[in-house]
């Protein structure tokens, strides 16, 4: 008889293998899809990338060309894995817009296109970080006064009775008021330019060093570089090296901060850098100076300030093409000693209230006294502090360097100088409908209730007095730019006066003494509010501000403020990317705030 | 008719037990394999389009609000009017979250904007979402959000496949331009 039950075992082994082919075929289609989406998100990450050089292209070729170059929008320019175009449309008189699209691999069969639109104007961008910054000359706070807002201080904060401060108040650990150690050129050397972070006669001189010997066995809390700039190089970071066979001992970093390359103009000029975390040097020990550009670019570099007559003797300058290699090589820069200064900390700052006083958010500190904390209380040192939380034997908070250097500042007297036919010599006290940008020889009083449009940047070589009611504001052309009125002596405000921006939202008019309380033997104030009712953004490296009565003001910076009634601080978002127009003959930058990836 | 004999049958049915034995395995180990190489695929396409987002809207982001926390971050983002021009001054709040097992991102536009408000998820097999705000030096260092210029995100999906778990781990970094 046939076996009519033959081939079963056949089924079943076809039922397996089906299972097995079906989980095979699934598993590779899975990863073939899985494949092209690795793919396509490299290839829309590199597209990116490609349109961000574009942008970057077209700025240094706007900056190369003084605002001339203007692309076809269809031509393709070959990157790396794939193409980029530009297309280039002007905004205003002074702010063009460049839309840079990059492609993978090319413009005609794109894998993947990504663009990038961003702005870039004529001027410079700075940072307002704080509403209220004060210098080393601290800040003081009269009785039954309030600030609304928050505090930054690299000096100490003093409270009388009844005092509030309705935010957070930082106060830096103490910076001694003298360098420790200083080459500077000007000082009877010779000065001469070293060129960093572009290739020159064949050296990829992307990190320099300058070596010195600490005098004091005490922290270090910031240096102070001697630099100017060419094109637009981006934030360098600058750290403290220990020494090693007389180069720079790569690991560990001792301490480090972040040099704003928007306080370093195309002239000459110190520029600080606070460092952080702490650190002690040892006295009569050796330490570098070390500062990394960020690429080799031959648009965008440095320039350190070298004293080719060595006056500073206890250090010596090199540098090298890459500070992290296993073995850095660095070499001799002969003769010469970079310009720099470092300045010491070790000096203990304290927030000294009295009865009533009041913080409302956190307290920061070296050294807390009589107190009420909402939140918590940082310090090493307290006595008579009531808070939220506690927590001694926090660090001392870092330096915080002021967002506008005295080179910006130069830079703007230079404009202001250079511009045609914008010289006036002699006193102003009547009232003016418009003061063109320029420099002024002399003083100005804005009469009660006058309104004044001003063009920037406005260089007054003395006095600026407003009287009750007086406006300067900013003219509208400048759109959302800010602008910029420097007084070489004493602000001087009544009540009820204000300083405006265009109306444009992120445009700001910057008041500004260049007056030196710091060293005026008899310690005048640069800036005096002395009724109320007044508004504006106030500022100035090395003078003293005081407030006299009730105030709204938009952000207060300067070496000292006192306070002696009620401020309220209004701080503008705005002010952390405030972007000031410059003259015909500035340099393109980019605005931040306006990058976007379509 | 002649039947079978003891011997034939338990023969037979040793020949079918092994035979069923190891077609079983076949069938178990490749549901197994299924379960796990489908598991990996969709976490690995779950992570890189998660990444790619969250990456993107960093680096348009102007600054990280203070509310952000290592396990959310809270963009802000400049919002745009109809013709897609930025609104100076007016922001958008774009928020990555950890919801339970979900990555979850929505967005809270200004009442200027042009944008229209999201609720989307992106995986819903998250075990673990870290954002670290870090600052610009070189190693950097940890800072409150408000300062930070920079984000590290690490994301770890977690999925049963078959008995076990499918774990799957990445990490990438976006700095803000717009900051």
């Amino acid at each position: 008889m046939i076996n009519k039950e033959s081939g079963q075992i056949l089924i079943l082994v076809f039922v397996a293998l089906g299972v097995v082919l079906f989980t095979v075929l699934f598993v590779i289609a899975g990863s073939q899809v899985y494949y092209q989406n690795s793919q396509y998100s490299y290839n829309a990450e590199s597209a990116l990338t490609i349109a961000e050089a574009g942008a970057d292209k077209a700025l240094a070729s706007l900056n190369a060309t003084a605002g001339s170059f203007n692309p076809n929008p269809d031509d393709e320019v070959t990157l790396g894995e794939g193409t980029f175009s530009i297309k280039i449309t002007p905004k205003s008189a002074t702010t063009k817009i460049i839309e840079a699209t990059g492609f993978i691999p090319n413009k005609a069969n794109p894998k993947a296109k990504r663009v990038v639109k961003v702005e870039a104007s004529k001027g410079i961008g700075f940072s307002f970080n704080y509403g209220i910054q004060v210098g080393e000359g601290g800040l003081d706070i009269a009785k039954d006064s309030t600030i609304n807002g928050s505090v930054y201080s690299n000096g100490n904060i003093t409270m009388a009775q009844n005092t509030k401060i309705t935010g957070d108040a930082w106060v830096a650990g103490g910076t001694a008021p003298v360098a420790d150690q200083q080459s500077d050129c000007t000082l009877g050397g010779i000065c001469q330019d070293y060129i960093f972070g572009k290739t020159v006669s064949g050296q990829n001189r992307q990190d320099v060093a300058q070596s010195f010997k600490s005098a004091q066995t005490k922290v270090i809390n910031k240096v102070s570089l001697r630099l100017k700039k060419t094109g637009s190089p981006s934030n360098p970071t600058v750290r403290i090296l220990s020494n090693s066979g007389s180069i720079p001992n790569k690991s560990p970093v001792l301490t480090s901060g972040v040099l704003s390359a928007d306080t370093v103009t195309t002239q000459y000029g110190f520029a600080e850098v606070g460092l952080s975390p702490a650190y002690t040097l040892n006295a009569n020990t050796t330490y570098w100076i070390m500062i990394h550009a960020n690429s080799l670019d031959n648009s965008n570099y440095w320039y350190w300030q070298n004293d080719q007559s060595k006056l500073y003797g206890d250090g010596e300058p090199k540098w090298s093409s890459n500070w992290q290699a296993a073995s850095p090589v660095w070499t001799a820069i002969n003769p010469g000693d970079l310009d720099f200064k470092t300045y010491m900390g070790g000096v203990a700052t304290s927030i000294t209230g009295a009865s009533g006083v009041t913080i409302q958010g956190d307290a920061h500190a070296n050294t807390l006294n009589t107190l009420t904390i909402s939140k918590g209380a940082y310090y090493q040192t307290s006595s008579s502090i009531t808070a939220d939380s506690y927590y001694p034997g926090s660090a001392d908070p870092p330096v915080q360097t002021f967002p506008i250097s005295q080179a910006n500042i130069d830079d703007w007297k230079t404009q202001a100088t250079t511009l045609p036919n914008q010289t006036y010599t002699g006193d102003i006290s009547t009232c003016q409908t418009t003061l063109a940008a320029g420099k002024y020889v002399g003083s100005i009083t804005i009469p009660a209730s006058c309104t004044t449009t001003v063009g920037s940047p406005i260089w007054v070589t003395q006095d600026l007095h407003l009287l009750q009611g007086a406006t300067i504001k900013l003219d509208p052309n400048f759109g959302a730019a800010s602008g910029t009125f420097m007084v070489d002596n004493f602000i001087s405000f009544d009540k009820d006066d204000s300083i405006l921006g265009t109306g444009t939202a992120g445009s700001y008019l910057l008041l500004i003494s260049n007056f030196n309380s710091k060293d005026d033997p008899q310690a005048r104030v640069a800036i005096d509010v002395a009724k109320e009712g007044n508004n504006g953004i106030l500022y100035s490296n090395l003078g003293s501000i005081h407030i006299a009565k009730e105030n709204h003001l938009t952000s207060v910076t300067g070496w000292k403020l006192s306070i002696d009634k009620e401020m309220q601080i209004n701080y503008d978002q705005g002010l952390a990317g405030t972007f000031f127009s410059s003259g015909p003959s500035g340099s393109y930058s980019l605005i931040k705030g306006t990058y976007q990836v379509k | 008719m002649k039947g079978l004999s003891l011997m034939e049958v338990l023969i037979a049915m040793g020949i079918a037990i092994v035979v069923g034995g190891l077609l079983l395995i076949i069938i178990v180990n490749s549901a197994g394999l299924f379960y796990k190489q489908s598991s990996k695929v969709e976490q690995g396409r779950n992570i890189n389009d998660a990444l790619t987002q969250i990456r993107q809207n960093i680096k348009q982001s102007s600054s990280i609000d203070p509310t952000s926390t290592p396990e959310q971050l809270v963009l802000k983002i400049s919002s745009i009017d109809s013709s897609g021009d930025i609104i100076a001054d007016t922001f958008d709040n774009f928020v990555f979250s950890k919801d339970q097992r979900n990555l979850r991102f929505k967005t809270f536009p200004n009442a200027l904007s042009s944008r229209k408000a999201q609720d989307q998820i992106f995986s819903t097999s998250v075990d673990s979402l870290n954002f670290q705000y870090l600052d610009l030096a070189n190693p950097p260092n940890e800072v409150a959000p408000v300062s930070a210029v920079k984000v590290r995100i690490t994301l770890t999906l977690k999925q049963k496949s078959g008995a076990d778990y499918e774990t799957n781990t990445a990490t990438t970094e976006a700095s803000l331009r717009n900051d």
